[in-house]
């Protein structure tokens, strides 16, 4: 199997240096939709989807490997060497930052710097650490998609028939979250939400930066500054926008931020 | 009748405030701008209460998550979301189930982005869909239980059938000791007093004092004493083949089949691989019961005058063969066997040392063949 046919990898874009994007919890490639036309001319882009996402292989789903985040990095690292790519720019958000900064703990040089998009560590509360969540929290959600599969479980994506606004979304929408399969869903959201990657922080020796966004109710600021102080090579740059998604709902602020990361520090190669 | 300016404008407002369902109107962000009365009467609210809160600060943690991380991305990205089922937390703090419907449009130049929402009280629903739910989960743990359950079962038997066929190896080995022994008995202390016996008559037939008819009684006697020990020594030889130990399977199986020929008027053909190498007392033991065995059967039930025992070996496996040219046909003639001991044991043998035993119709008569799979150890 192919390391481009099971994540669903997708490259363009005029420019030599790669960025690479990882989705976070929840959704796949197209959220950097409204990111990306930024940087094609700049840029090698390339987007791909977890395994068990989007448009991924779902019979390369194997329990085993994706049982902790380090078989969705190990991926990370095979795309990479899949494409020749080092030094890259890593662009990640959400459980997809942490991805990304396992991969970099492991391979170093394949990392040039990485963008982190409202990363959290941990997002269960543990003593004086305030993750944002109680541990029945997450069992809630696990009950909630629970009840929101049987409830709509084809329901998603089919509603975008005839989307007046954005019909070039249609067909590729339609198979996006809807082939997330319940029982992957669920097994990701287990994995993200009870993930504790605080101690691998200060292993990192890659250059970061963090977008942190207002009001964001899944990685509070309290979380942002936590990964800030740990990593030893990072600056955190503080969004107006609100939510946990600023590469949709303020994808402009998003742009300029990350511009305004990735102008330090570069370097030549 | 037309409807009047008037009509109208009363039907799009109480159609928006008291529509058997709740409208809210929010900013991309959640905060809330205009919601209807019967949104405010479900949820217990008051107006400027609403007014201060964003949408998902209304909805339980596990919504709020679901919210955040799928439904505002897919509100932005495909303007519309359908039918999802959130918790509202009423004033009174009690969880109103809903399903919600969004759309959100492209504004205007210089317009504003909202975001418009339907919802609808799923309370009922929301029962029957948890009470279906539940029976879900009973029945996947009650598949789980079952399947480790018969999981156990199947093990257990696993381990009954292996303690069940080293049971029978180990009974049949010690049949064939006990036979051996007793075939060593009989030729080491009987058969030794016969000779002793004979020597005897032999003496006793030379003494001149001897009456006609006492001596016509020991010539007898010598006679018996004569076909006692034929006995005795083709009994012993069935017992356990004298040559088997000492010169192999090769030898051994030359004489019993010699032997068998002259005493059935069978005729054999045995074929024997040149060189044949060795192996385990048990595996020679089995081969050669099983010949025993099968021409047996022939002579008994075929009806045929002659018989073919191939035996060959490679690196790898031993194959012996054993076919007549009688009226018997493989499956009537497997029923027969299959119900008899001699099968059976036969059976046994082979699958006790992971071989394989198969026998067909040959037309005319009937081919048995079994296959013992060699390790290097087992050649001798």
């Amino acid at each position: 199997m192919s390391v481009v046919l099971r994540n669903n990898v997708k490259t363009f874009g005029s420019g030599t240096i790669p960025i690479v994007f990882a989705h976070g919890y929840g959704c796949d490639q197209n959220m950097w939709r409204f990111v990306t036309p930024a940087f094609q001319d700049k840029y090698k882009i390339v987007l791909y989807d977890h395994v068990g996402f989007g448009k991924s292989d779902l019979t390369a789903f194997q329990p085993t490997k994706y049982s902790a985040l380090n078989g969705y990095a190990q991926d990370l690292i095979e795309i990479c060497n899949e494409l020749g790519m080092r030094r890259i720019i890593f662009v990640g958000h959400s459980v997809g930052a942490m991805i990304g900064v396992l991969a970099a703990i492991r391979e170093p040089d394949l990392f040039r710097k990485l963008v982190l998009i409202g990363p959290s560590p941990c997002y269960i509360n543990d003593g004086d650490y305030v993750g944002g969540f109680a541990r029945q929290d997450i069992d809630g959600l696990l009950e909630f998609l629970d009840s929101n599969h049987l409830g709509w479980s084809n329901t998603m994506a089919p509603v975008i028939m005839g989307n007046p606004d954005r019909p070039e979304l249609a067909e590729e929408l339609a198979n996006s979250f809807c082939r997330t399969d319940p029982e992957i869903a669920k097994h990701f959201a287990r994995l993200t939400f009870l993930s504790d990657n605080r101690a691998d922080l200060s292993r990192l020796t890659v250059p970061c930066v963090i977008l942190q966004c207002s009001q964001d109710a899944i990685a509070p600021s309290s979380v942002g500054d936590y990964v800030q102080r740990h990593l030893a090579h990072s600056s955190l740059i503080q969004l107006r926008a609100t939510g946990h998604c600023p590469q949709l709902s303020a994808p402009q602020e998003t742009i300029e931020a990350m511009m305004e990361g990735l102008s330090e520090g570069l370097g030549d190669d | 009748m037309a409807l009047n300016a008037q009509i109208s404008r009363q039907i799009v407002q109480e159609l928006y405030e008291i529509a058997p369902c709740g409208f809210l109107s929010t900013l991309r962000d959640g905060t809330i701008i205009k919601v209807n009365r019967t949104f405010l009467d479900w949820t217990g609210y008051s107006l400027e209460k609403v007014l201060s809160k964003k949408f998902q600060e209304l909805l339980s943690v596990p919504g709020r998550i679901f919210y955040e991380t799928q439904f505002a991305p897919l509100l932005q990205l495909q303007g519309i979301v359908k039918e999802v089922a959130f918790e509202l937390a009423r004033s009174n703090r009690e969880p109103l189930s809903v399903l919600v419907n969004s759309v959100q449009r492209q504004p205007e130049e210089g317009g504003v982005v909202l975001i418009h929402s339907a919802l609808f009280d799923a309370t009922d629903r929301r029962k029957y869909e948890q009470q279906l739910l539940n029976a879900r989960r009973k029945l996947e743990s009650e598949v789980l239980d079952r399947t480790a359950a018969l999981e156990r079962e199947i093990a257990e038997r696993k381990r009954v059938e292996e303690d069940l066929r080293e049971l029978t190896g180990r009974l049949l080995q010690l049949k064939d000791e006990e036979q051996r022994r007793l075939a060593r008995e009989l030729h080491d202390s009987v058969g030794q007093l016969l000779v002793a016996l004979s020597m005897n008559q032999s003496q006793i037939l030379s003494d001149p004092q001897l009456t006609p008819a006492i001596a016509k009684l020991i010539d007898q006697n010598a006679s018996f004493v004569s076909h006692l020990s034929t006995e005795i020594r083709t009994i012993s030889h069935l017992l356990h083949p004298p040559l088997l130990d000492e010169v192999g399977l090769s030898a051994g199986l030359r004489g019993f089949v010699e032997g068998f020929c002259d005493r059935s008027k069978l005729a054999v053909e045995l074929e024997i691989s040149p060189n044949l190498p060795r192996f385990q007392p048990d595996l020679e033991t089995a081969i050669f019961r099983i010949v025993q065995e099968c021409l047996t059967n022939i002579y008994r039930h075929s009806g045929s005058d002659r018989a073919i025992v191939r035996l060959s070996t490679d690196s790898s496996q031993i194959s012996l063969e054993v076919r007549d040219f009688g009226t018997g046909t493989a499956p009537h003639t497997i029923q027969n066997l299959q119900s008899g001991v001699g099968l059976r044991g036969m059976h046994q043998r082979v699958l006790q040392l992971r071989g394989s035993l198969e026998i067909t119709s040959a037309a005319p008569g009937v081919r048995v063949v079994a296959i013992f799979p060699l390790r290097s150890d087992e050649i001798e």
